[in-house]
Parts: C-alpha cells; sequence; structure tokens
C-alpha cells in the first residue's frame, strides 16, 4: 500500500476467510498493520474512536450479522471524517443487486471470493498493487 | 303456429315449470310473479312474494342503488343476457347473502313495461373462482420462494468450502513436507473435489439465474455471436466448425444466447472421439420461428439417454474421465423453453449427435415471473 503505516481495517465475520486475508497480505509483503472486526458496527466503532488511527483502506464483506456491509457503507459515506476511506468489497455475492448498492455508496472496488486459495492471493495482489500505484488520501 | 301440444297452456305453467329462478315486476318494482324457484331461492312463500318490492330481494346496503339501476332501465329497456350484468348479491327472507347474475328482459304489456328477471345463484361458480385464484397464488409463491432458495442455499454453501479450499491449500503449503505421497495424492483429491463442488455450486446459480434476473431484450445477431463464440471455445485443430447457412438476428438476452450455443458447442468439441473432428452449425426459417441444428461426428449418444441429458447434475461420462458438472445442457433447455422454444437430440452411438432447437419469432422473456410462453 502507497501508505505503508497506515493500518488495513478488514470487516469480515468468517475467521478462516479473515485468516486467507492476512495470509495472503503476509505472503504478498503488505506491511501495513492488519486490523480485523467481524461486523460493521465494531468497525463503525473503531473507526470513530478518536484515539485510533484511520486505516487507510477498508476491505468488506457484506454478509454480516448485527450489521451488514451495507449497512456500513451508508454510515460511513455519510460521515464526513471517513467518506474518504476507500473501501474495497470482498465477497461471495455476485448478485446485481449488491453490485449496485455498492457502487452506489462509493465503493472502490468489488472482488468476488474465489474458491481456490492461489486465486485469492492474486485478488489481493491486484488490490495492493493498485493501492501502491494510485495515491490516497492522507 | 303453436306446436299442439303446448295449445291452451298459459304463460303461468311455462314459468312454473322453469327450473330458473323467475320473477315478473311492474313498472312500480313490485312483483306481479314469481315461479317456484323463487320460493326456494329466496325462502319467501308465493304469497309474500306477491306484491314485494323487488329492491327487498338485495341486501340493505344495495337498496338505494338497486331502485335507481331499476329506474333507469326501465328508461331504456334492454335485453340484458346472463353474464352481461354485473354480479349483484341477492339477500333471503333470512337475512343470508349469495352472489348472483340476473338477466333481464323488457316486457311490452297493454298496461305498460313489466320486466322479466332471471336470477342465478352463482355461490358454487364465484367459490370455485375463488379458490383457483388461491390456488395460482400459492403455486406462484411457492415457485418464487423455490428460485430463491436454490440461489440462497448455494450461496451459502460456497463460504465453508471456500475455507476447506483454502485449509486444504494451507496444510499442503505449510505441512507438505510431513506428508508422504499417498498423503500428498489425498490432498490433491481433496482440493480436486473443492473445485468440482465449486463448480456444481456456480452451476446451480447459473442455473436457478435464468428466468429469475430481469432479461435485457435486445437484437442479436446470432451469426456474429456463434463466431464470437467458437472463437472463445478455441476448438483444437483437428475439431472444424462450420455455419452452413446464414443465422438470423433475433430479439434476446446476449448471454442467453451465448450460453446456449456456448453449451452446445462447447459439448461438442468436449466429447469429440474422432481424429477428425466435424461440428456444423444450420439454421432453417419455419412459419413462426426458426430451427437451429448443431451437429457433431462424435461419438452418438443411445436413445434412452435422450430425455436424461437435459437434466440438471446428468452427465454420461464419469466425471473423473470429462470434468463435467451436468448443467450446461439442463440449462440451455431452460434458457430455449424460457423463449418458448424446444430442445430436442437425434443421435445413434457411432453415428454422431445433432441437438436442434427452435426459437419462435416473436417470443421472448417478459420478465422473472411469467412463464416465457406469452407472445407480444
Amino acid at each position: 500500500m502507497r501508505i505503508a503505516n497506515r493500518p488495513i481495517l478488514l470487516v469480515e465475520d468468517d475467521q478462516v476467510d479473515a485468516m486467507t486475508v492476512k495470509r495472503a497480505l503476509k505472503e504478498l509483503h503488505v506491511t501495513n498493520p492488519l486490523v480485523h472486526e467481524d461486523n460493521g458496527e465494531a468497525a463503525l466503532a473503531r473507526l470513530r474512536d478518536p484515539e485510533g488511527q484511520k486505516p487507510c483502506i477498508i476491505l468488506l464483506d457484506l454478509n454480516m450479522p448485527v450489521m451488514s456491509g451495507i449497512e456500513l457503507l451508508r454510515v460511513v459515506k455519510e460521515d464526513e471524517q471517513l467518506k474518504g476511506i476507500p473501501v474495497v468489497v470482498l465477497t461471495t455475492s455476485a448478485e446485481q443487486e449488491d453490485k449496485v448498492s455498492s457502487f452506489n455508496l462509493g465503493v472502490a472496488g468489488y472482488m468476488a471470493k474465489p474458491v481456490d486459495y492461489r486465486q485469492f492471493v492474486e485478488v489481493m495482489r491486484s488490490i495492493n498493487t493498485y493501492w501502491t500505484i494510485s495515491e490516497m488520501p492522507q | 303456429m303453436t306446436h299442439p301440444a303446448l295449445e291452451g297452456k298459459s304463460f303461468r305453467w311455462l314459468l312454473e315449470s322453469a327450473t330458473d329462478p323467475m320473477i315478473i315486476a311492474g313498472g312500480d318494482g313490485r312483483i306481479l310473479l314469481a315461479n317456484a324457484a323463487v320460493e326456494q331461492l329466496f325462502g319467501y312463500s308465493g304469497d309474500e312474494l306477491l306484491g314485494l318490492p323487488v329492491d327487498t330481494l338485495v341486501p340493505e346496503r344495495f337498496r338505494q342503488a338497486h331502485q335507481a339501476q331499476r329506474t333507469e332501465y326501465c328508461g331504456r329497456p334492454l335485453q340484458r343476457p346472463i353474464g352481461r350484468g354485473p354480479t349483484v348479491y341477492g339477500v333471503r327472507k333470512d337475512g343470508t347473502e349469495f352472489p348472483a347474475e340476473v338477466s333481464l328482459s323488457p316486457l311490452e304489456t297493454a298496461d305498460g313495461l313489466l320486466v322479466m328477471a332471471a336470477i342465478h345463484d352463482i355461490s358454487e361458480r364465484r367459490q370455485a373462482e375463488e379458490r383457483q385464484a388461491r390456488l395460482v397464488s400459492e403455486l406462484e409463491s411457492a415457485n418464487e420462494e423455490l428460485k430463491s432458495f436454490a440461489y440462497v442455499v448455494s450461496h451459502d454453501l460456497k463460504a465453508p468450502l471456500r475455507a476447506i479450499g483454502s485449509l486444504a491449500d494451507w496444510i499442503a503449503t505449510d505441512y507438505g513436507d510431513k506428508f508422504d505421497q499417498a498423503g500428498k495424492e489425498l490432498l490433491q483429491l481433496l482440493t480436486s473435489r473443492v473445485r468440482r463442488m465449486d463448480g456444481l455450486i456456480d452451476g446451480i446459480l447459473q442455473y436457478s439465474r435464468v428466468g429469475r434476473v430481469r432479461e435485457t431484450r435486445v437484437p442479436v445477431d446470432l451469426e456474429q455471436l456463434v463466431h464470437d463464440v467458437i472463437d472463445l471455445l478455441a476448438p483444437p485443430p483437428h475439431v472444424r466448425i462450420t455455419v452452413d447457412t446464414p443465422l438470423p438476428t433475433v430479439t434476446a438476452d446476449r448471454t442467453r444466447m451465448q450460453q446456449v450455443f456456448q453449451n452446445l458447442l462447447g459439448n461438442a468439441i468436449r466429447y469429440l472421439d474422432k481424429p477428425q473432428g466435424t461440428i456444423r452449425v444450420g439454421c432453417t426459417a419455419q412459419p413462426d420461428g426458426w430451427r437451429f441444428s448443431i451437429a457433431d461426428n462424435g461419438p452418438g449418444i443411445e436413445p434412452r439417454q435422450f430425455e436424461k441429458i437435459f437434466q440438471l447434475f446428468q452427465t454420461l461420462a464419469p466425471r473423473d474421465k470429462v470434468e463435467s458438472t451436468g448443467v450446461g445442457l439442463a440449462l440451455t433447455k431452460k434458457v430455449v423453453e424460457l423463449y418458448g422454444g424446444h430442445i430436442w437430440v437425434e443421435s445413434a452411438p457411432g453415428k454422431g449427435s445433432t441437438f436442434f432447437f427452435t426459437l419462435p419469432r416473436a417470443c421472448a422473456p417478459t420478465g422473472p415471473t411469467t412463464k416465457g410462453k406469452q407472445c407480444e
């Protein structure tokens, strides 16, 4: 990632999926610290914590208990302090409706989680490459 | 001329013999004559009915409107056969109601206009209609539920499957040196089965999406589409695909048409067992549409399998020999039928196979809930 010292926030309820992201980032030598929350509400609390460091990017699952990814997106994009953070959706949902809602809420990307771990690493590689080349708001 | 058998028979006799309830009322709306069937239907005696305002036979809440309609009718008396008029309600002496249809006939007499009314109790028909409407609506909702069920279930099956795939990969990577050859093979089998199940779930998703997701109908040049599909499939050098006749432009969803040709051509290529494979695509115009054919010189199919191959998850070759989900032809059939066409195969073992399907000229899916057979 272009800004190497800011954390990546992963919002994901599935433990193995979270492990997959951690592992892929490690394999790709991404040095940003990874912080993990397992639902939208907990993620929002972390994002609004005045003590906490704002993440440089949010990797967001859509289907989660308590507060879904779309619900979190709605809140984040209404929040002046948070709406500038790029959000990449990482999901199993191929529903057109989810894609439309996500892009209407200004996501920076929408990635389907592949079943194959190797392919998943490639997806993460692309995300990392893109956000290394692209400028990010400080 | 009156038939001798009817000579001297009175009007009253005729009316009394009728099984349909019939009333004759005067211009003032009072009953002059009511047959036995009316007594039975409304529960009044003949004496009670005589002179009773006909408005008494409709429920209280409709009485005023009925009176107005009656006055209007007497101003412009017309034959109004049964079934033409609106459904009205009758009320019996005991206060119970029933839906009815009434046919009216004006009777011109020396003493002025009389009106004859035949009354039909349509309770049973009404109940049958209501029951039918309820069944249709239940069926529709069950169908909707089934459609989204397939989608939701397969969607939720993906998450744990992905976890199994990843965990197997990590075991192989992190602990690979702790396995002997047999152990490594087991892990490989595990991974390949995860991929297979993933393919099956994708198949269900694709299959359930047909007819569930709204289609966008545009003119599709099938000539161009088939050449694109052939490029995409990249047949091996020993397989030659020719398009023998010009293909039409149809109004359809491009993705669906692509699925149809991709599955049929893909199967023809995949199962070809000859050193020189030929696949021919053809189309003949029919009065109401087109008939397409895709003929190959492959292994052929036994007649007893003709029906089965179009069923979901049915494959003829063992999955370990030819990796196939058994979704392609089921999906193709569903698409063709959604467009109001049909699909079949003609084949014999060793003789190659020809798949035929038809597309009606003006038929296209109109939305996710329609049966797909409606023409524009």
